[in-house]
């Protein structure tokens, strides 16, 4: 039982039904769900095909479409746009018409607007490793798809936010700041960014400092904002319990804003010595929104948790999206400032951070309330047809990402003694010594390809019962 | 917090927090950054790329080099030094500076008069300016008159990480000139050192130690800074080093390459580019523990149409020369266009007389 | 990609009736939306843990953040680093090129000079002569009539420099114009002491421009 704090006029009297808010919700959000969780597919296959180059520069050679310095971006940015972000509209989608109990504004032309994402995002791909990167981390698209982009983004944050202002229930939920938060700083991130880079050019470093700034406010606030959004949500509705506290969860909400966004550039080198400090600092002051916030879910679920874990595959994925979001921050807190900072400047350890943050919080995260809306949109039910793929899907995927986080964590370790005394041989041991721990990130992307697969084979079930259901024949 | 347009009022101010502070703070702080003349030539640094080296740099954010290799090189400490140069008119007195004299050095002679006065317990001798020692004088037995206070200076000595010896006369040490007497201090200690020897009479000059394991292997004289950067767009600092730095190719030694040869000839700048395009056509004959990926489709088999198109590249290990296509020789261009050798206001290098010794924990100003 | 087009199927309402019970008594807690509990506590330990943290920041950006300086980029230091001092032959040098902008009009930034006009620096035995007396002379008095310079004759007036430049320019740009590497020159360098001398000396000519054969016989 839920006892909120709703008031009481608005929400029976002119309140769409559940069975009109989920019907209009259907088609985007169920083509978002699809759509990125291939993207998922792709997105670790070419992650999965780079890493091989790493220690076997022979695989694929000789063909500049896949050289490792193209495949990894195509990667990358495959991974945050095509599967990432859309995951994010989607479940965005998903839970302004839930929690605000509104229909989806103009549901079609969502789905259109969707279509033109993936367009854009594939154009972008092949523009990647066509060549025209454009030498920006997590900004690599050429122009010519970033534009297309950004314009249908424009529709897809436009409806949303109409939809929210909407919403019968006035009530916002905690999920719901954070659903808001990040609708709205995506496209104020992503043009200044875009404009300072790629329009009205900044000189010199300023452009890696503001591409370290964009990368770093996506990962920190928009993802890992939505990922927050899904675990506040899936938490209390599975143990069936409310929400600890009101008071902490704005603190961290406001503190995470306010914080998250400074952090990030804090191994940035050939710049002045105050940004890497302040950013290192922002990194370490960055513990307290994520621990207040994490402690809130740990507080509501306390107690039932062991019981949740087993009855719900959602909550399974939730709670370690969680954890690793709490391991993600400590970690950048300890190697984001002084001796741990330079030890691991321009290693793979640094590089991890995006993987572990988009594939594992928040993709694990979005996975799980995947896992949830997909069967209650299809066959009406609160589990995918298949338990087994849902077990598979969960531990390919926690498996896979910590065999990445793992391998590429002691890979950096490995460069950084290297580096930090100029008596040790690059070549046989930064280079030639990490093949082993490379060789872990390998089997890591496999297995969360293997894991995305499971979910779209469940998916896959899902939809044939919905539609021997609709044609007729027993469910 | 039910109120919509308050959370997004709340989100837009603290993006525009962090935006001002580390987008326009930046940019009003460097977006005016100019090349720096060098001095006593006509030229900056850095210069504009020729037009072969910038269609490189295209060539080179196209593979996606940047992805693999970094291009700035890292500092870990910036300390000081004093360099005598010449012994000048004062010569007898200068002769104390030496490194080995063995003397109380005049660097230190204020804090022995300082230490003389405050601390009459120890004892010292108050000495007011050192006797003058004729050329060819052995140093040895005049070290016993001051084996108390040099026992003391030893203490301040080590900090400052003079060197000392006690075994040569003074002519063979004025022969080693230039030579630093001051190694490794803070700036005013260095400065303060250096007006002492020039007011005596002797010449010495401001030495500069840019320390740290980037430079100590030779992967550049000095730190990347901001200005180094300003002619670059897309700017390709890179942010992980699969491969080695090349912030400083054009520059740098032989035997400092990731994989070092001996070279052959005294045209380096030729040899680097030879063995840069080999490593291009295939890493692994270059160095065989390279993870570098070939980039075999940069050359031709067949002679191209052009008449200027270069010469053909001679594999080692294959009979049939391989023609760099233009986009190979962009590159290449590119690559040897970095140097870093140059000093700058914010990143100064000295020219060194005696090769810096490698320290193991470089005393902190 | 391919869309997946659902309406409502028949199947549907019969799963979907449970969740139009009312809220407050939902029969199935997994049907009703989460919410906030009612006596959610509110505690001041994130803002203390957050005061300290802020303060120890504010130790590490004071340590490692160069003054919040454009031109400082070790961390530890607050001023941008001190220059190498330049040897008195650096600092001729360029107040040298600086004072021979005046120079440059008639003689060129390449110190050729103009064919038949105005004799070149560059490589000229007047100029690289093992002392510097002859230049000093030239610079402080000018000089005037048939002149032959690397086998060239030239016949012109150089206008006397005596009032105008200073002991120390003097030999800044005697110096410059002896040792400029760009223009392939090497030759000792003037000290102000030496053009102070040779003023003296001459203090008498009152600004009479020299001819080449008196100062051939100079030494």
């Amino acid at each position: 039982m839920t006892a909120s704090q709703t008031s009481p006029s608005a929400a029976c009297a002119t309140a769409p039904s559940a069975v009109a808010v989920e019907a209009s919700c259907r088609l985007p959000v169920l083509f978002f769900a699809f759509s990125s969780a291939t993207w998922l597919l792709f997105g670790a296959v070419l992650a999965l095909l780079a890493s091989i180059q790493l220690y076997q520069p022979s695989f694929m050679e000789g063909c500049p479409w896949v050289t490792y310095g193209r495949l990894r971006p195509a990667a990358v940015n495959s991974l945050v746009y095509g599967f990432a972000l859309q995951a994010a509209f989607g479940l965005a989608l998903w839970l302004i018409a839930r929690l605000g109990r509104v229909e989806l504004t103009n549901p079609l032309g969502l789905f259109i607007a969707g279509k033109f994402w993936n367009l854009a995002v594939t154009v972008g791909v092949v523009g990647v490793l066509a060549g025209d990167a454009t030498g920006f981390d997590l900004l690599e698209f050429p122009l010519y798809a970033a534009l297309p982009l950004f314009a249908s983004y424009a529709c897809i944050g436009a409806w949303a936010l109409i939809t929210l202002k909407a919403r019968t229930e006035r009530t916002l939920y905690v999920s719901l700041w954070f659903v808001l938060a990040s609708l709205l700083w995506f496209p104020w991130i992503l043009s200044s960014a875009q404009g300072l880079l790629l329009g009205w050019r900044v000189p010199g470093v300023v452009q890696a400092i503001v591409a370290g700034w964009f990368g770093n406010n996506l990962l920190q606030v928009v993802l890992i904002g939505m990922a927050l959004a899904v675990m506040f949500y899936f938490v209390p509705k599975v143990v069936g319990r409310p929400l600890h506290s009101q008071s902490l969860a704005q603190n961290g909400f406001w503190l995470l804003l306010l914080i998250g966004g400074w952090t990030g550039l804090s191994q940035l080198s050939a710049v002045p010595a105050w940004i890497p400090a302040v950013s290192g600092a922002a990194n370490v002051l960055l513990v307290v929104p994520v621990v207040v916030l994490v402690y809130n879910l740990y507080r509501t679920a306390d107690g039932n948790i062991g019981e949740a874990w087993k009855r719900s595959g959602v909550f399974r994925f939730v709670t370690v999206a969680a954890f690793l979001l709490l391991l993600v921050t400590l970690r950048n807190a300890v190697f984001g400032i002084g001796s741990g900072a330079r030890y691991t400047q321009f290693t793979y350890f640094a590089g991890a951070r995006t993987d572990i943050m988009v594939l594992g919080v928040f993709g694990l995260a979005a996975l799980g309330a995947l896992h949830y809306i997909v069967p209650r949109l299809t066959v009406g039910q609160d589990e995918l047809p298949s338990d087994g793929l849902v077990d598979l899907a969960f531990w390919a995927s926690v498996v896979g990402l910590v065999s990445v986080a793992i391998g590429y964590s002691f890979a950096g370790l490995a460069q950084g003694a290297v580096g930090a005394t100029a008596e040790r041989n690059f070549l046989a041991e930064a280079v030639t010594g990490v093949a082993g721990h490379l060789k872990l990130v390998t089997f890591g992307y496999g297995a969360i390809g293997v894991g995305a697969l499971a979910f779209l084979a469940n998916f896959g079930l899902a939809l044939r019962r919905c539609c021997a259901a609709c044609c007729g024949g027993v469910r | 917090m039910n109120h919509g347009p308050l959370i997004a009022a709340g989100a837009f101010v603290s993006l525009a927090f962090s935006w001002a502070a580390l987008v326009m703070a930046p940019q009003v702080q460097l977006g005016s950054l100019a090349p720096a003349p060098i001095p006593n030539t006509s030229d900056v640094h850095p210069a504009n790329r020729p037009g072969l080296a910038a269609q490189g740099a295209e060539v080179y954010r196209s593979l996606g080099c940047y992805q693999c290799h970094t291009r700035q090189v890292r500092q870990d400490a910036l300390l000081y030094g004093a360099r005598l140069v010449d012994r000048g008119s004062n010569a007898s007195t200068i002769n104390l500076e030496l490194p080995g004299s063995g003397r109380t050095n005049l660097v230190n002679f204020n804090l022995l008069i300082a230490l003389a006065k405050s601390r009459a317990d120890l004892g010292i001798t108050p000495v007011a300016v050192p006797p003058v020692l004729a050329a060819d004088t052995n140093l040895a037995p005049v070290l016993k008159e001051f084996a108390t206070e040099l026992k003391l200076l030893k203490q301040f000595d080590d900090k400052a990480r003079i060197v000392r010896s006690t075994s040569k006369t003074v002519n063979e040490l004025a022969a080693t000139l230039p030579v630093e007497v001051l190694e490794r201090t803070g700036p005013d200690e260095a400065e303060r050192a250096v007006k002492l020897i020039n007011d005596a009479g002797g010449k010495a000059e401001l030495v500069i130690y840019n320390l740290g394991p980037d430079i100590e292997r030779g992967w550049g004289a000095r730190r990347s800074v901001a200005r180094d950067f300003v002619n670059d767009s897309p700017v390709l600092l890179g942010s992980l080093r699969v491969g080695p730095d090349l912030a400083c190719l054009g520059s740098r030694a032989p035997e400092k390459f990731a994989a070092p040869w001996k070279p052959a000839s005294t045209n380096l700048t030729a040899e680097i580019e030879q063995r840069l395009l080999d490593h291009l056509y295939n890493p692994r004959l270059v160095a065989p523990a390279s993870t570098c990926p070939s980039a075999k489709y940069l050359f031709a088999t067949k002679q191209p149409e052009q008449r200027f198109a270069g010469e053909p590249l001679q594999v080692p290990g294959s009979d049939k020369p391989v023609y760099p296509r233009h986009e190979a020789r962009a590159l290449v261009a590119y690559l040897l266009d970095q140097r870093l050798d140059v000093g700058l206001p914010e990143a100064p290098v000295t020219k060194s007389a005696a090769p810096a010794k490698v320290a193991a924990a470089p005393a902190k100003p | 990609m391919s869309k997946k087009k659902h309406k409502p199927s028949p199947a549907a309402p019969a799963a979907a009736a449970s969740q139009r019970v009312p809220k407050q008594a939902a029969a199935q807690a997994a049907e009703s939306e989460p919410g906030v509990s009612v006596a959610s506590p509110s505690s001041a330990w994130p803002f203390v843990a957050l005061g300290v943290l802020l303060f120890g920041c504010f130790l590490y950006v004071e340590n490692t953040g160069g003054a919040f300086r454009a031109d400082v980029f070790q961390g530890d230091y607050k001023t941008p680093p001190r220059a190498a001092a330049k040897s008195p032959e650096e600092q001729l040098l360029d107040r040298g090129r600086q004072v021979y902008a005046a120079c440059a009009a008639c003689h060129q930034p390449s110190g050729l000079g103009a064919p038949g006009q105005f004799p070149p620096l560059a490589g000229s035995e007047w100029v690289l002569h093992e002392n510097p007396n002859r230049v000093i002379r030239l610079v402080l008095d000018g000089v005037g009539g048939p002149m032959t310079v690397k086998g060239a004759a030239y016949s012109n007036v150089m206008v006397p420099w005596r009032d105008v430049l200073s002991d120390a320019d003097v030999a800044a740009v005697s110096s410059f114009i002896r040792n400029n590497s760009d223009w392939g020159n090497k030759a000792s360098f003037v000290t102000p002491a030496q053009v102070k001398a040779i003023r003296d000396e001459t203090k008498d000519r009152s600004g009479r421009p020299w001819t080449a054969d008196e100062l051939l016989k100079v030494p």
